[in-house]
Order: structure tokens, then C-alpha cells, then sequence
């Protein structure tokens, strides 16, 4: 069961601290859902400037968008639903994301073709981005070898 | 605890219309079958349900249930990983509170969490809220959900991120996380996390983790975009990886790849990329890149990436793209060549994909010096909602001889239509 230790508490704190700066916060939000319907891809200095412009979905995106997530997810999900991070970012998951989407050809996904060759010298490259989705999480697959 | 939450969540799913004016309800049904051979010489063939779902408060916005997950079942003999005929998952089931003010959200369920060195998906709860003056402030808490090998007997998880704003200029944030994992301190670590843009043409970006166990700097990464013209982005990248610190939260239920020596992973190295990259729009429809990486290591030998690609388009209903890569190490395996060719063409409804990649070995793997795949996939659109496609692939690598795999999918939108 759940250790309520003095840690949780201190989270209960810093939740109630959190609820009353909240009450002196006047300001706006971002909309729930992007006012615009976008293509695949879009480039947001077509219509903004200023930080909302570095979500071009430029080649490179697919690098950077963890830091941009990271900051404000909220502003992705004006475009995206929850379920299109999850089709990559999952617990669990049994279906390599290229796999669902071999028609989506333009779209930046991990693992295309051959993974199970190419993951020993990604492996050896750089073992840090393999260790974010497979090192407590959704390594079934990954335990069948490397138990 | 499962149990619990799985009932929770059905509370709070069968409440919602009662405590709301009006609700909308859209999402996703996507089924998909798989035909493919296992290592072993069996032929496999599951059928997956992924549903994604979101229950809206439509007047006012202010209320929303989130859900997606997806199971399995195998028609023929069990997936030889798991050996089970039925699995699946709930990816995330989380209430969703939200305010018109401030950007303040509270989400009560099992939660994604991106907070800066967070990235965590959790049994529990998260909030965040802008202050007065730019400033931001998130947290959360709960029970991290992990791998299925160990029990949830002991472990919680909670952090937090503290940002600061000047719109269109900057943008910084500290993050902390904590987790326990049975009873015992297994992450402690931070974040600090920058977007910064002096000028229109140039845009730094980043993050720094510092893990609080080992008392080390994890990572350091940052990108550099500069737009020198209207058609040219140049982009340089610098990431620093201590595995000793990296590597550390690592324990019998983590794949074990990943345990520091006697494991795989030498805790004496360290990792340090330096790339730089070209984007080129030569016309609206045609585009180029060129990329370079060196790899430094403290232990290993140093290695280089280096490559460029092309894509055009004709119109929205046509389009291709061509790559080619080299990955020169100074060891066997690190030593090859990478392409990848591919081209669409969309019709009124229909549409044809086709899509090859190979590498060439320096050196043969297994006998095989080029391994290759090449996948065929077609789709039509019934209406607004439904799409049946499927593809086939043939590959040929160092794993597996010859290997024709087959893949069915149908989709089917409800509620409001939504195009990601």
C-alpha cells in the first residue's frame, strides 16, 4: 500500500500552497483545442511569432519536442489528443510504432525497418534516450533477451 | 490498488453526467491484425483494440475524462515474450479539471506527466497554474506505474516544476522528482529546463538533470536554431550523458542491458555529442538537410554520422523522400551505410505508400552484408470516420532470413472528428 510519509505530506503542503497562490492568478488561458485546423506538420510562424513560432514542426522537430513538452504540454494538446504521445510514449506496448503507421510515411517515428539489428548499435551509440521508454517501462519484449 | 483506482475511475466516469450540463463524447476505435512469423518458426497472428475516448463538458469546458488503452488477443499460439494469448493496458484514465484562468488544470487518475526532468506516467494526481508576474508552478504525486515484474508495494512518486516567464523572450524552469521504490529511495533527481530567444532568428532550447542519489550531473543537452534566411535553418545540438549517473536508478526489474558493469553499461564513460544541421527550402515543394554528429567517449571509440536527405511534394496528394546516411565508428559494427526511399500518392479516397530502407554493412553481420525492407501499404477511406488499410513487408537482415509480414488496420472516428 501507499507509505503516506512525511514526503506525501509535505506534497499535501505544497498542494495547498499551490491552491492559494492560484487564487491571486487572474490571468487567461490557452485555448482547449487550436481555433484553426491545422495540416500535418504546420508551420506556426506562418500565422505566430515569438516562442509559439518554435513549434515549427520542421524536420528536426522530432529532437526538440520532448523540451518543448516539457515546459507546456498543454499548448500540444490544443492540436493533439492524448493518444497520439501514447502511440510511442507507452507503459506497455507490444506494437512498434512504425508498425501502425507504414502509411504515414512523413511522420517522425522510432524503429523503422530492421530494429532488431540496428538496436544493438543504437544500443551501444547512445543507451540514454533507449533507457527513458525501456528501462521500467515497456520492456517485456526487451527482457525476453536481456533478462 | 488497481482494483481501487479501476473503481474510482468508474465513479468518477458514470458521475460526470450528472455533475455537468451537457456532455460530448469523441474518440477513436483502432483495430489492427498482425500476421508475422516469430524467431522460433511460429506463425503468429494478434488482433489489438486501441481505445481512446474523451467525455467533454462542452458548454463550459471545464470538465473532461481522458481515456485510452488497448488489448490483445492472440488468434493463434501466444507471443513468445510474454507467452500470454490476452494482454493489454490502460495508457491513461484520468479526470481532468480545468479553469478558464491562468492555465490551471488538475488531472486525477493515471496521469502523463511532462514537467520538465519529469516524464513519468503515475497512479495519482498533477496540477499546475500560472502565477502573477510569469511565473509557474506544477506538481504531482502518486504511484509511478512501471513494468509489470515488480509489485507496487512501497512505491510512490511525486515532484514538481517552479517556472519563470517573460513571453516571447525566455522561458526557465526547476524541476525536482522523487521516487521511492519498495519502501527504499530510488530517484532523486532535477531539472533545469531553458527556451530562449534573443532574437527572432535565434532559439536556444534545453534541459540539464542532476541526479540527487548519486550526486552527478546526468545529462546535459541543448540545441541552437539560427534562421540566417527565410529559407535556410541551421541548427546545431550538444548533449553531454555521465552513464554512471544516468545508468544509476537501475535495478533487477529494469532491463538488465542496462545495469552498470558487471552489467553492459561502463559507468567510467561519457558521452559527448556535437552536431550540427542544414535545412534548405530550395522551392515551397522541395527541401533539403544535412546532418553531422560526432560522438565523443571517454571509454569507447569515437564515431560520426553524417548524412543529408531530400523531400518534394506535388501538390498535397503526391509527394517522396530520399536519404542517405554513413555511420562511421571506428568499430565494426558502427561502420555502414543507411537509406531510405519512400512515396505516397493519395487519390480521392485511396491512397498507396511505398517505403524501402537498407543498410549496408562494412562488414557482414550473420552472413549478411545488406539488410533491407521494403513495405507496401494501401488505405481507403469509407467515409469521414472509417479507414481500412493494410500493408505488407518483406525484409531480409542479419536476424531474419526472409520475413513477409502482414498488417490490417481499421479505424473508425466518433463523436466530433479530430485529424491527430
Amino acid at each position: 500500500m501507499i507509505h503516506f510519509s512525511t514526503k506525501l505530506t509535505a506534497f499535501g503542503l505544497a498542494c495547498f500552497l499551490l491552491a492559494g497562490f492560484y487564487a491571486c492568478a487572474t490571468m487567461g488561458s490557452y485555448m482547449k483545442v487550436h481555433p484553426v485546423e491545422l495540416t500535418e506538420a504546420p508551420i506556426c510562424s506562418e500565422c505566430h511569432e515569438g516562442d509559439k513560432a518554435a513549434l515549427n514542426h520542421t524536420p528536426d522537430y522530432d529532437l526538440r519536442h520532448r523540451f518543448y513538452a516539457e515546459q507546456r504540454s498543454q499548448v500540444c494538446s490544443l492540436c493533439h489528443k492524448e493518444s497520439f504521445c501514447s502511440d510511442c510514449h507507452a507503459n506497455k506496448e507490444e506494437l512498434k510504432p512504425s508498425d501502425k503507421f507504414k502509411d504515414s510515411p512523413k511522420r517522425s517515428l522510432p524503429h523503422r525497418g530492421d530494429y532488431l539489428t540496428q538496436h544493438r548499435i543504437d544500443g551501444r551509440i547512445n543507451p540514454a534516450p533507449c533507457l527513458k521508454c525501456h528501462g521500467r517501462n515497456n520492456n517485456a519484449r526487451c527482457r525476453a533477451c536481456h533478462k | 490498488m488497481r482494483i481501487l483506482c479501476i473503481v474510482l475511475f468508474a465513479l468518477i466516469l458514470f458521475s460526470v453526467p450528472y455533475t455537468v450540463s451537457a456532455v460530448d463524447l469523441k474518440g477513436e476505435s483502432r483495430t489492427y491484425l498482425q500476421a508475422r512469423e516469430s524467431a522460433d518458426d511460429h506463425h503468429l497472428l494478434p488482433l489489438f483494440e486501441y481505445l481512446d475516448f474523451s467525455l467533454d463538458d462542452f458548454e463550459n469546458e471545464a470538465v473532461s475524462i481522458q481515456f485510452g488503452g488497448w488489448a490483445r488477443q492472440d488468434l493463434t499460439q501466444p507471443q513468445s515474450f510474454d507467452n500470454r494469448s490476452f494482454n493489454g493496458d490502460v495508457q491513461y484514465a484520468y479526470l481532468n479539471l480545468r479553469r478558464e484562468e491562468a492555465n490551471a488544470f488538475l488531472n486525477l487518475g493515471r496521469v502523463l506527466v511532462y514537467e520538465g526532468v519529469s516524464s513519468e506516467l503515475v497512479d495519482g494526481l498533477s496540477l499546475r497554474t500560472d502565477l502573477q508576474g510569469g511565473f509557474g508552478v506544477a506538481a504531482y504525486g502518486g504511484i509511478p506505474v512501471e513494468s509489470d515484474f515488480d509489485d507496487r508495494d512501497g512505491d510512490e512518486i511525486y515532484g514538481g516544476r517552479i517556472s519563470h516567464e517573460i513571453p516571447d523572450l525566455y522561458r526557465a524552469g526547476f524541476s525536482y522528482l522523487r521516487e521511492r521504490n519498495d519502501s527504499t529511495d530510488f530517484r532523486t533527481e532535477a531539472g533545469l529546463d531553458l527556451w530562449f530567444s534573443p532574437f527572432e532568428i535565434l532559439e536556444i532550447t534545453g534541459l540539464s538533470t542532476y541526479n540527487g542519489e548519486t550526486y552527478g550531473w546526468m545529462e546535459h543537452t541543448y540545441y541552437v536554431t539560427l534562421l540566417p534566411m527565410e529559407k535556410l535553418r541551421l541548427t546545431s545540438e550538444i548533449s553531454s550523458i555521465n552513464y554512471a549517473d544516468y545508468f544509476q536508478a537501475v535495478d533487477s526489474y529494469t532491463t538488465s542491458v542496462f545495469n552498470l558493469q558487471p552489467g553492459i553499461i561502463d559507468p567510467r564513460e561519457k558521452m559527448l555529442l556535437a552536431g550540427i544541421g542544414a535545412q534548405y527550402a530550395l522551392r515551397e515543394n522541395l527541401s533539403f538537410t544535412a546532418d553531422y554528429k560526432h560522438y565523443d567517449y571517454n571509454v569507447d571509440d569515437d564515431a560520426d554520422y553524417y548524412g543529408g536527405s531530400v523531400t518534394y511534394t506535388h501538390s498535397d496528394n503526391m509527394g517522396g523522400g530520399l536519404s542517405l546516411y554513413r555511420m562511421d565508428g571506428q568499430n565494426d559494427r558502427r561502420e555502414y551505410f543507411e537509406s531510405r526511399l519512400y512515396a505516397y500518392k493519395k487519390y480521392s479516397k485511396a491512397d498507396v505508400t511505398v517505403d524501402l530502407f537498407n543498410v549496408t554493412y562494412d562488414k557482414q553481420v550473420n552472413d549478411v552484408k545488406n539488410a533491407y525492407s521494403a513495405s507496401l501499404a494501401m488505405g481507403y477511406n469509407f467515409t469521414e470516420r472509417a479507414r481500412l488499410a493494410g500493408d505488407l513487408e518483406y525484409s531480409h537482415n542479419p536476424t531474419f532470413d526472409d520475413d513477409l509480414r502482414a498488417f490490417l488496420k481499421f479505424l473508425y472516428q466518433f463523436g466530433e472528428l479530430s485529424d491527430m
